[in-house]
Order: structure tokens, then sequence, then C-alpha cells
């Protein structure tokens, strides 16, 4: 089956599942999808409620599971990862099936009706008005909303408090047939399975659907305005400002193939590890933050470099980022500092393959563009960028907008 | 060198201590690409004593271990440790806590390098005047970003109320005020205090293929340095609660959207509860008591006093025992009120709790705890040698023999002589 991943291994205490459901945002309404993730979470038709879920899990040896939303540029994905450990070290013979028949219970009957619905969307604005807390938080809602041109993008990832509210026990009860029926569905599995793939083949057919989502409109691209967008909100009490610093990739739409390890390194040279030109620079150099980093959003099509500051220090580190982002331009930097980015990614991608969670992580993303890279073709890859890529994807990317949240 | 095989979990830990008193624990974890190593030096935020270079006793600059963490890292040469274990592929980061420092990295290339440059950069501090200064302006940054995270305020601000004026009430790094008067004399001084072999501790866990080469690693780079007495008067750091009272005195307005509680049961006698078997026991219980399976939580949310699962954690350290409660909303009283019973009701709930449901609790404890193996940033991590000198593996064992009344005497132990405090922050438009 197309859409399955089963990796058997010993090296891990525990057996991982993850199950994923992707659906083309124009077809899925945000707070819909938000909510029925709170309520996987906590009612099910035979487990009524977040006691019974927590009890199963108990007597499933202390088993784990989480749903969750997962944006990925054009699409949504709605996860369920589920864990137990490995049945040897229980010693008891039925755990799988069991685990198996709660997946399936969990998956496709959850508890939609009047009360859980009223009670889960009470929670989701609670926890909504909660994020707001946190500068950090509220700094990356506004740069989503000033950034994006897409409504969808706008938004934060559970939707607005707006969206939350308006949101009906219909389009709720709707959102779980298409996630459910329509989405593309896809099984990734990691621990000591050996002589169980027919079990999970036959586990997965009771999902499957069949439906596909082309990997050509998967990624979120958006051309900048000629000049940078500039934006300042006041937050009343802040010590420090927030800054923001949005690169666009705009020219580089099917970057997934050619360019995306030299964007990787880019970033990596950038802002994105602690031997980074920004961190040596800003931090070390000139101790004008203790925060700064920037991050590589692939699916959506930016750099975002981000720093927590105080408002005197905000021109001289948007200053000193863009010397940097010339310096890539123009390859005036060193070797060594390219060597010591692709041996930290390395590092990171290596470190990945530890974590059973991360594992399966990859393996979805892989299923999703139907790239089959193994870790030393991925590791040449790497290895192949030189400083001339890095200065070609950084000629090609803008600042497109700045955004500042001070007091 | 001792070895210890744990045959059900398919484990083996290597125990060593050198001569000079710095201990080595080594755990290999087949078929993992990273190694993670943690060097533990006993020296946290609440020690509040070092020793001048003619031998008296001066009080420490709050925020001082924590200064030291961050300063350590520059070298002679004038680089800095985390740009050389960038160049050789590791990834370096270090932490302070109330009772400890930890200086970590994980790497999958270069190990032995990575190692000696560890061992290397802690044990060689280089301080200026100038790099001294610019540190307290990258400190001063941070102090300021925890500030305006309400979460942060929240936590000191209760922990503020337990104890006070004390060093564990103020934020690890100090504040901007206690940070100006840290000079690199100061921290020559502290650093040789407490930075001695035998007050520090060595983790090594993952992708381990030869044992010894990795002993002659660390004897190459620290054989050298002489063992040094620590005196206990270093280490009398009493910290008393003051009693607290229910009112909401205890309180701060910030920029948020709805009110944010913290409640803190806490107990300072450690005593004979200073075993590994008595820590897990209250660990357990307050989770059968409080946890996510109870029919009680479940009415609370229910009665809509709270809005989603409670956030409560069992904290634990060598000073004292806090069972903590976070919650967001208006109906803060009355989740106190249902807490106070609820540790009132204990006994009863205990006695009423069934064989079965016990050990449904204890067997996903167990599976929980073998989950947890898989990481090895856990396993590194985890303080149980230099708290209660037993290996993290032992819980297993404790986890497997616990027994009912295990549970109820330490759940009784704590809460027989705790003391409660709590704090608010409320919205500045109430």
């Amino acid at each position: 089956m197309k859409n399955i991943k089963i990796i058997n291994t010993n090296k891990f205490k525990t057996i991982s599942i993850l199950i994923d459901f992707n659906i083309k945002i124009e077809n899925i309404n945000k707070a819909a999808l938000a909510l029925l993730s709170y309520i996987y979470l906590s009612s099910n038709k035979k487990y009524k409620n977040m006691r019974e879920i927590e009890l199963a899990l108990f007597k499933l040896g202390g088993a784990y599971y989480n749903s969750n939303l997962l944006p990925y540029g054009n699409t949504e994905h709605l996860q369920f990862y589920f864990q137990i450990p490995n049945p040897i070290y229980l010693e008891d013979e039925k755990l799988l099936d069991n685990f198996l028949g709660f997946i399936k219970e969990i998956i496709d009957n959850p508890l939609i009706s009047e009360d859980t619905f009223d009670q889960e969307k009470e929670r989701l604005l609670n926890d909504l008005q909660s994020f707001y807390s946190d500068p950090k938080k509220i700094a990356n809602t506004y740069l989503k909303e000033f950034l994006f041109k897409s409504d969808y993008h706008k938004t934060p990832k559970y939707g607005s408090l707006q969206e939350i509210k308006q949101v009906t026990l219909n389009e709720v009860i709707e959102t779980f047939h298409k996630i459910r029926y329509e989405s593309k569905f896809s099984l990734m599995v990691n621990g000591d399975v050996e002589d169980l793939s027919d079990v999970f083949v036959e586990f997965a057919t009771h999902f499957n659907n069949n439906i596909d989502i082309n990997k050509n409109e998967i990624y979120y691209r958006q051309l900048s305005d000629k000049t940078p967008r500039k934006k300042e909100i006041n937050h009343v009490g802040l010590n420090q400002a927030q800054l923001k610093l949005a690169f666009n990739l705009n020219k580089h739409n099917n970057l997934h193939k050619d360019d995306r390890f030299a964007l990787i390194l880019l970033n990596a040279i950038l802002g994105g590890t602690p031997n980074s030109l920004l961190f040596q620079d800003v931090r070390e150099k000139e101790g004008l933050v203790y925060s700064v980093h920037s991050k590589l959003h692939f699916d959506l099509g930016f750099i975002i470099v981000s720093a927590i500051l105080d408002e005197d220090n905000i021109d001289k580190t948007v200053k000193i980022t863009e010397n940097n982002l010339d310096k890539l331009r123009n390859m005036n930097i060193l070797n060594t500092d390219l060597l010591t980015a692709k041996k930290l990614v390395c590092n990171e991608y290596l470190s990945q393959q530890d974590s059973q969670f991360s594992v399966l992580n990859n393996e979805c993303i892989k299923l999703m563009f139907e790239n089959e890279l193994s870790i030393s073709e991925w590791q040449n890859k790497l290895n192949e960028v030189t400083l001339a890529d890095i200065a070609k994807v950084a000629n090609n990317m803008n600042l497109d907008t700045k955004f500042i949240l001070k007091s | 060198m001792k070895i210890k095989k744990y045959h059900k979990l398919n484990e083996t830990i290597y125990t060593h201590t050198f001569s000079n008193g710095f201990k080595l624990r080594l755990i290999p974890k087949k078929g993992y690409y990273k190694t993670f190593v943690c060097l533990n030096v006993n020296f946290g935020s609440y020690n509040t004593l070092y020793l001048d270079k003619y031998k008296n006793y001066k009080p420490i600059p709050l925020g001082s271990a924590h200064f030291l963490e961050h300063k350590l890292f520059a070298q002679s040469d004038g680089t800095d440790a985390f740009s050389t274990f960038s160049e050789l592929g590791a990834n370096a980061n270090a932490f302070t806590t109330f009772d400890k420092t930890s200086y970590i990295f994980s790497t999958t290339q270069n190990f032995d390098e990575n190692l000696s440059l560890l061992l290397n950069f802690v044990n060689n501090p280089f301080f200026t005047t100038e790099n001294v200064e610019k540190e307290k302006e990258i400190i001063s940054s941070e102090i300021k970003m925890y500030m305006d995270n309400p979460d942060s305020y929240l936590y000191y601000g209760l922990l503020n109320q337990i104890f006070p004026k004390s060093n564990v009430s103020t934020d690890i790094a100090g504040t901007c005020n206690s940070i100006s008067h840290i000079t690199p004399e100061i921290l020559l001084d502290i650093y040789n205090t407490f930075y001695v072999p035998n007050n520090m501790s060595l983790n090594i866990v993952g992708n381990i293929s030869d044992v010894s080469a990795i002993v002659n690693v660390i004897h190459d780079n620290i054989s050298n340095i002489k063992k040094i007495d620590i005196f206990d008067d270093l280490y009398n750091v009493k910290i008393n609660p003051i009693k607290g009272i229910y009112s909401t005195s205890n309180k701060k307005y910030m920029n948020i959207i709805q009110k944010k509680s913290a409640f803190a049961w806490t107990n300072c006698k450690k005593g004979n509860a200073n075993s590994l078997k008595q820590y897990i026991a209250k660990r357990v219980a307050i989770r059968i008591l409080f946890g996510k399976h109870t029919q009680w939580q479940l009415d609370l949310l229910k009665n809509n006093i709270i809005k989603s699962e409670l956030d409560m954690e069992f904290f634990s350290n060598k000073l004292y025992d806090s069972f903590y409660v976070f919650n967001e909303g208006s109906n803060s009283e009355k989740l106190y009120i249902e807490l106070s019973n609820r540790i009132k009701n204990r006994n009863k709930i205990f006695d009423e709790l069934s064989v079965s449901e016990f050990n449904t609790i204890v067997q996903a404890e167990i599976g929980e705890f073998i989950s947890n193996l898989n990481s090895l940033n856990y396993i590194a991590l985890n303080d149980y040698f230099d708290r209660f000198d037993e290996t993290l593996l032992e819980e297993y064992h404790i986890l497997t023999t616990l027994e009912k009344n295990d549970l109820k005497t330490a759940l009784d132990d704590f809460f027989s002589s705790t003391q409660f405090n709590e704090y608010h922050i409320l919205p500045t438009n109430i």
C-alpha cells in the first residue's frame, strides 16, 4: 500500500504509530478543525471523557496518545501519535491487539455532541486567551496577520477568537467526515514489529481511502511587494521589544528539489545555530540581545529572524542582519563557516533518527513528497552545497516585512 | 569501574569515581547515532556563601551561579567554547538550577574531542573585566525577557511567597542590580570554591563503543586536578517558608487577558524522606490523588472550576518538596477549596482505592518509565545519582515493589507538615 511505512527496529523500547490525515486548506474550516482536534483528545463514544481515555491508556501499560494540528503550506494535517511500551517488557501478549483496537475506536468515534462541542469550544477559547499572555506568541500572531496575503494563513493555527466563536456543531461534524473520509491518509510505524507487516497493512486498510494530494500544490508562496512592509504595535508593559524580520523566498517555487539544502545551510549560517553570524555578531560581539535566531519556514516560503531586545538596539540589529545577508549574497564568508554549518545540520539530522517521533514525522514528509532519500543520500546532498549555491538562493530572497512589538 | 546489568530492561550502567573524587556514570545505547553528555557541578542559585582567596566566607551576589555558567565558555585565546563545539559538529548548552549547574553537549561525530573540550573549558576559567561587563548586558536582556513572561513571573512570585527574600525566590539569573556587582575576582573565587573535581559528576549516554577509551580521555583531562575539601558550611542552606495566609494580597497586575493563579504546598523537612523510594512514592501518590484519571478532576472540569487538565507538578530537590498547581481563569478560590478538601480526605481516598486500581496505575507508571528510556536527554539529565546515590534504572525495581501503604505513608509524611502559599497575576483592566 502506497501510504504506509513500517520500520522494524529494536533500538527503541516502544512501538510508535503516527497516523496522518492531510487535506488542502481550501477544503477545510480552520476553527472547526481545531475544535475537532480538541474533541478527539477529550471525548469518544466508547471512552466518554478525558478520564476514561486516561484509564484506557493506563490499561494499555502506560500508553501515550496525542492528536495535533500541523499546518504545512497549503495543507492541514490532523495527526494522531500513539505509543506503547514494547509488550516484551510488560509480558502482555494481548497488548498490541488491544492497542490497535483502541486506535480504531479513537479515530473512528469521537463524541461530537452539543455538550462536547460547547465544552471544547470554551476550552479552546480559554487556551487562546492564555496564548495571548506571552509576548513572543503575541508578536508571532501579529506578524502572521501582516505578513501573509492569504486569509487562511493570516490567522493563528487554531483560528482567530472570532472564527472559533462563530463555528457551529454542524461544521465540526462536517469537518470530521472530510478528515476521516475525504483526506489523504498515511500510516507510519516504528518499533520491534518483525513479522507484523500484515497486521499493520490490514490495520491501514481500515482507514485508507486512496485520496492523494498533488505534491506540487503543497507549498504556499506569495510574491513580495516592491518595498518592504513595516509595522509596529504597542503592547503596554513590555520590558523588551520583539523584532521580527521576514525574508521572502519568493522566486523559489520549486525549491524542494534543487535548492532546499542550500536554504537549510543559509539559515544555519545566518541564525539557525549557536555558531551563526547573528548569534556571534548581535549577541556575542555587540551584546545587543540575549535571544536572536532565524528559522526556515520552507512550506511557507520565508526565513524569519526573531530577536528580543531593548528598543534602542533594534536599528543596529536590523543593520547587522542585512549586512550578514549581504555577506552570504556576495560569498563573503569563509568556507570553514560553511563546513561548520554542514556539521551542525548533519548532527541535528542524525540526532532526529534517535527520536521515534521525529523518525515517523520525517517519514510522513517523505511520503508527502514521494521522496525516499536514505540517510547517506541526504548527507551527500547536504555536503554537495557550495558557497555559490548559497549565494544564489540568498540573492533571490528579500526583506518582505519588518514587525516590532514594543511598549 | 563498577558494572551493573539490568537484564529485564536490557540496559547496563558503568560507574567510576576517579582518585580526585570526580564521578562518572555511563550508559551505552545500542543503535543510537547520538551521544549525550552532561557535566554537573553541585552548585546552584540557592548557595549563599563562597570562600574568598583569604578563606573568608563572603555572600554570593544573586545570579552568580548562572553568570559563571555563561562566562565559563570564554577561552583565554579569545574564542569561546560554544564556537569550538560547533566546529566539532556538536550541539552544546548549559543551564543553572537552584541546586546545580550543568554543561551539556550532544554529538554524532568527534566524540573524544568534544569530551576533552568540555572537561577543558569547565576546568580553565578565563574572566576579564571586558568579557564580564559585556556579559552583564546579555544577561540583563535575558532577565528582562523573563520579566515579560507572565508564567515566569507567576512562578517566581509564588517562590517569593514561600521563601521570601531568599536566593530561591529570585530569578536564577539574578536581578539587573545584583549582577552589576559581579566582578572577575568574585567569579574566580566562587569558581575556586565550588568547581572542584570532588564536587562534579559526568553522565554519558548513547552511542558508546569503548567504555575504557572514554575513561582514558577523562583521566587524561582531569587527573592533574586535585581534590579540595568542600566545607559543609557552604551547603548549610536553610530555607524556611513563612506560613501562608489565603488572601488575594499576593498578586501582581500585568497586561494579560485572564487571571493566572499558582498554589504550593511545600515541605522543607527532608530527613528520612530523602530516599529514592520516598520520592517515587510521593510522586505516584500525588498522581493517584489528583490525576487526570480521577472522578474528582473530571468533576472540576464539569463544574467549570478548571477549563482544561489540571496543571500540577510534584517538585523535589535537595532542599524541599513542593506540590504546585497552576490555573487560569476566575475560579481559583473554588479550586483552592477543592484541593484542600482533597488533601484532607487523602487517607479515606487511599483506603477506598482497590488493589486492581492501584496495580493498573503502577503498571502504567512502569510502562511510562520504560518509554522514557528511549530518550538520551532524559537519562543523562536525571539527578537520582547526585541526590540519592541511586541510578535511574533503580526506579524500575522500586515501582515493581511499591505497595499501597508505601504511597499512603509517603503522602501523609509530605502533607502533614506542608505550608501553603499562593500567588496570582491579574489583568490590568480588573
